[in-house]
């Protein structure tokens, strides 16, 4: 607020209103983004940290290709950058292959989650808004996909298309839309309830402005926050998906596809896994702190409008 | 009024309330002494942030942990200020009843209303279950809800708003409390169940002889309703006495545009509504003049000097805090019912 | 008569309820005159904000039903296309209850005052006018509300708000629904001020929905009364309040709070029996209530008729004017 304004403003309130009321902006500023906690802010530069590496990993000094070998086979971690987490039984580096599968992992998920993102969004704004058939056929589609298996899914595909980074990301999109339709069918029909949207129709929007210009802003909060979680599911799924050996193909590098290949080493070379389950934990742990920390942050706007 | 110590129910003296905030102290409650005895009803009057609910809230014990409280609460001879908390939770748990404005909101929409007539009674007194049961239905029945037994063990949704108000004062009454506490209790209702409402409060409070205090932003609930009243402004008290006494000589400016703005029956239908301009004062600051003064059309540059106090303006403890009292009653009292 | 903006034959609004199904808005016949202000009264459940809604087209889509005529402009609104709805739109403009919850949270208060003129299509520069005219009109200006949000304002600050929302279009028609219920009683005057004000400036016709016939009486030239979804009682606003003719706008009338301390309320320890709205029952719905129900009054429904005092009461027993304490 420039000064010049704080003038203004004080013909509409007492002085004193005025204070409060610049008193409360700053509140609501703070409010918006409230005190993380350590592990918050660990969390959240985790993952920044963690896209940078895996988009300049080309560019990091001296890390060897993750697809060709670099050392003996199965060597224990050492001090050195390619060798931090040893390498695997055919001698590459799993640091090298770590951040490559973070990169190939982080595209996947990411896709994924713009895909049933904007299947969902789409869906439950049509179920919310229209109800009746619209919200019927809705709920037994994001019923359906909840209660099919993932391995069906995934198998179904690559009945069609064999296995590809394509039908992973399909798949692993496919999932989550029923849960992300859902979250905002109910957002909708919680909006819908207000005056505004009411004001908004009798003012002469159509359903399309009303449903994009007035409903789905206030969802973005709430949608935001459960992004994160989903995100790590999609991950441990992705994991999961590539340990049976539905991955993407050999040799391109992915944390699921690390594990796999070290299963029949691991009673003798442990340290083999580690690389690749610490990448899972961490990510995982950090991308669920973020989506409470974004949720905290839902509440405290909600209560505030 | 000198009352005997032991027939008073509530004694308040000097009651301040300041809030530390971003942006300074806020002044909720200033210098408020009320008294309220057993078996009367007092009116608490006022706009929105005039500080009625903060005072509720003070007595209750349920203002902010950060607030500083200076002053003295009595409740039936204890004082309840500096108390431990827990002490004081029980003492006002087991003797006061509290109905808010919103019953919607204070009812649990997951349980049986029935157990939630019975909660306090349980809490407070240990009862049986046998004993609750018939205890919220003799509620339910005494607040005037039909076919009582088969109530009890329905949800909140399946009452309209009056009724569940009704469920709400039944679970006020539930402890035989000494004093009832109707904190906007009708203001979200129509009319006429608003009508029923007090009707229900006002022939409650005969047959158990306790003290009531009903608060309210319309003077037209009180009038006729309470034996006295308390007109709060900016975190103050403007006027207070009994109902009778400020309705027909009001001592405040405030008290009388309040009760002019009151919409009338018998006004002519063409007749400018009376409306009071402006907005209440926020109590960011410790103010020195009258806080009504510059909404106040009888305002002089003495009301933005000095602070009127409050000083008799009738007889029976009739108190006004006015540089400029008005003269003549409200207009709208003029051939009404 | 002129004719009418509005003219409403035969609307009955009905909502599911589970299995079940309740008439809202049950046979209501209704015209509104250019500049006419009609005041819809009854208690929560009387069909008073479905009939806002729904002369509106406001009503959700998903469990409407309603039939009968509703015409604006001689045009019937229910066969109204995209296009048609949105000109419409623009000459029949709303007031809410709770202004707040009226306005998108995410927006400044310049957009909400200005966003029925984009929606409409008004140029830039015109929608800036015709923002500072109404911000003018209900006592504020741009200056005041640049760059807030609605929760920096009072409850009646925001009603004036909403006023101004639905005065920047031009409207010919305003549906007021309880404006004023959730105000405090010091500031409901001058929302009431402002609409009767505005009505006169602009000859605006108006709808009035509220509980309070007090709060009615100084805006509207006729009331209409609503029990259950049905009109009760309807006429000018002298014969209503001077001589009401049914038992119902008495009851009405009694339950206003009037700040007169003289005399002490005696308290009635009579609770009214509200008629269940699901199953259809014949005979008058406020017979339960009615302290001068006869068994016709069981048998019987009573439809709208001129009483001796010159409104219409759906009544078989209308009182006369001698039974109403001056």
């Amino acid at each position: 607020m420039t000064p010049g304004k704080t003038h203004d403003t004080t013909t509409a309130l007492p002085p004193h209103r005025a204070e409060l009321a610049r008193g409360w902006r700053a509140g609501i500023a703070r409010m918006r983004f409230p005190q993380s906690s350590p592990l918050e802010a660990f969390s959240i530069l985790f993952l920044i940290g963690l896209v940078l590496i895996a988009a300049f990993a080309d560019f990091i000094p001296g890390l060897v290709n993750p697809n060709f070998p670099y050392g003996d086979f199965s060597a224990p971690p050492n001090w050195t950058l390619n060798g931090l987490f040893g390498t695997d039984g055919l001698g590459r580096s799993i640091l090298s292959r770590v951040i490559y599968g973070a990169r190939q992992t982080l595209i996947i998920v990411t896709a994924a989650t713009v895909i049933s993102m904007v299947c969902g969004i789409f869906l439950g704004m049509l179920a919310g808004y229209f109800r009746g058939f619209a919200e019927h056929g809705v709920d037994l589609f994001a019923n359906t996909m909840s209660s099919l298996p993932p391995v069906l899914i995934i198998l179904a595909l690559v009945s069609v298309t064999g296995t590809s980074v394509l039908t992973m990301t399909l798949t692993l999109g496919i999932l989550d839309i029923g849960t992300y339709a859902r979250i905002t069918k109910g957002g909708v029909i919680s909006q819908n309830d207000r005056d505004y949207v009411l004001a908004a129709r009798a003012l002469g929007a159509g359903h399309g402005r009303v449903l994009l210009r007035e409903i789905l802003p206030n969802l973005v909060p709430t949608l935001t926050a459960v992004v994160p979680p989903l995100m790590a599911g999609l991950i441990i799924t992705e994991g999961s998906l590539s340990f049976l050996g539905f991955g993407i193909p050999a040799p391109a590098p992915s944390w699921g596809g690390m594990i796999a290949g070290s299963t029949d080493l691991i009673s003798r070379f442990p340290l083999l896994i580690f690389g690749p389950i610490l990448a899972i934990v961490l990510t995982v742990y950090a991308l669920n702190t973020v989506g409470d920390f974004l949720a905290r942050r839902v509440d405290i706007r909600e209560r505030q409008l | 009024m000198a009352p005997q110590p032991q027939h008073t129910l509530l004694d308040i003296r000097n009651l301040h309330l300041r809030l530390p905030s971003p942006k300074g102290e806020l002044h909720l409650l200033n210098d408020i002494s009320l008294t309220l005895e057993r078996g009367r009803t007092l009116g608490i009057v006022g706009e929105s942030g005039a500080g009625k609910s903060m005072l509720i809230r003070a007595i209750m014990g349920l203002a902010s942990r950060k607030a500083r409280i200076s002053g003295e609460i009595r409740f039936d001879g204890d004082t309840i200020t500096g108390m431990p908390e827990a002490r004081r939770r029980r003492l006002l748990g087991a003797r006061v009843g509290v109905v808010f404005q919103n019953p919607t909101a204070s009812l649990n929409a997951f349980e049986r209303v029935g157990p939630q007539v019975s909660e306090a009674a349980r809490v407070h007194r240990g009862i049986s279950a046998e004993e609750a049961r018939e205890l919220a239905i003799s509620l339910l029945e005494r607040v005037g809800i039909p076919d009582a037994a088969s109530c009890h063990d329905r949800y909140p949704h399946e009452f309209s708003g009056g009724m569940k108000q009704r469920i709400m004062i039944a679970s006020a009454l539930a402890i035989e409390p000494d004093l009832l506490i109707a904190d906007e209790a009708t203001t979200a209702l129509d009319v006429t169940v608003q009508k029923e409402i007090l009707d229900l409060l006002q022939i409650l409070q005969a047959e158990t002889g306790m003290g009531m205090i009903q608060v309210t932003h319309n003077l037209g609930v009180v009038a006729g309703r309470t034996d006295e009243v308390a007109v709060m402004y900016g975190g103050r008290l403007v006027e207070t006495g009994p109902t009778r006494a400020v309705f027909e000589a009001p001592g405040h400016q405030y008290t009388q545009r309040l009760i002019a703005a009151v919409p009338s029956l018998q006004a002519p239908i063409d007749q400018e509504l009376v409306s009071i301009p402006g907005q209440p004062p926020d109590r960011l600051i410790g103010i020195r003049a009258c806080p009504f003064a510059p909404r106040c059309a009888a305002a002089t540059p003495l009301c933005s000097e000095t602070m009127p106090v409050l000083a008799p303006a009738g007889d029976d403890g009739h108190k006004a805090a006015c540089h400029h009292p008005p003269r003549v009653p409200a207009q709208t009292l003029e051939g009404a019912r | 008569m002129t004719a009418p903006l509005l003219h409403v034959r035969n609307l009955s609004v009905t909502f599911p309820r589970g299995r079940q199904s309740f008439k809202a808005v049950d046979d209501v016949s209704i015209d509104l005159g250019p500049t006419e202000a009609l005041g819809l009264v009854g208690e929560s459940g009387s069909g008073k904000t479905t009939i806002g809604r729904a002369v509106l087209r406001l009503l959700p889509f998903a469990e409407r039903n309603v039939s009968g005529e509703i015409d604006f402009h001689g045009r019937p609104l229910t066969a109204a296309k995209a296009a048609e709805l949105k000109a419409f739109r623009a000459q029949a403009q709303m007031v809410f209850q709770d202004p707040v919850s009226s306005f998108n949270p995410r927006r400044r208060i310049e957009e909400i005052v200005a966003e029925g003129l984009r929606i409409q299509g008004v140029g830039k520069t015109e929608i800036a006018e015709r923002v500072d005219t109404a911000l003018a009109e209900v006592g504020m200006s741009r200056s005041m509300v640049e760059g807030r949000r609605p929760h920096q304002f009072s409850g009646g600050q925001c009603q004036r708000i909403a006023i101004a929302r639905a005065l920047a279009l031009r409207p010919e028609m305003l549906v007021c629904d309880e404006p004023v219920a959730s105000l405090d009683v010091s500031v409901q005057a001058r929302v009431l001020n402002l609409l009767r004000d505005m009505r006169r400036a602009r000859s605006l016709a108006m709808i009035f929905i509220s509980h309070d016939l007090a709060v009615v009486r100084s805006i509207c030239d006729r009331i209409a009364v609503l029990y259950m979804g049905r009109i009760v009682e309807i006429g000018d606003v002298r014969q209503i309040f001077e001589r009401p003719a049914h038992p119902y706008t008495r009851t009405l009338l009694d339950a206003v709070p009037v700040p007169d301390a003289r005399a002490k309320v005696v308290p009635s320890p009579e609770r009214a029996v509200r008629a269940s709205r699901l199953e259809e029952e014949g005979g008058c719905a406020f017979r339960t209530r009615c302290p001068f129900a006869q068994d016709i009054c069981a048998r019987v429904r009573p439809e709208l008729a001129t009483t001796p005092l010159g409104q219409q009461a759906a009544c078989h027993f209308p009182l006369p004017a001698a039974a109403v304490p001056a």
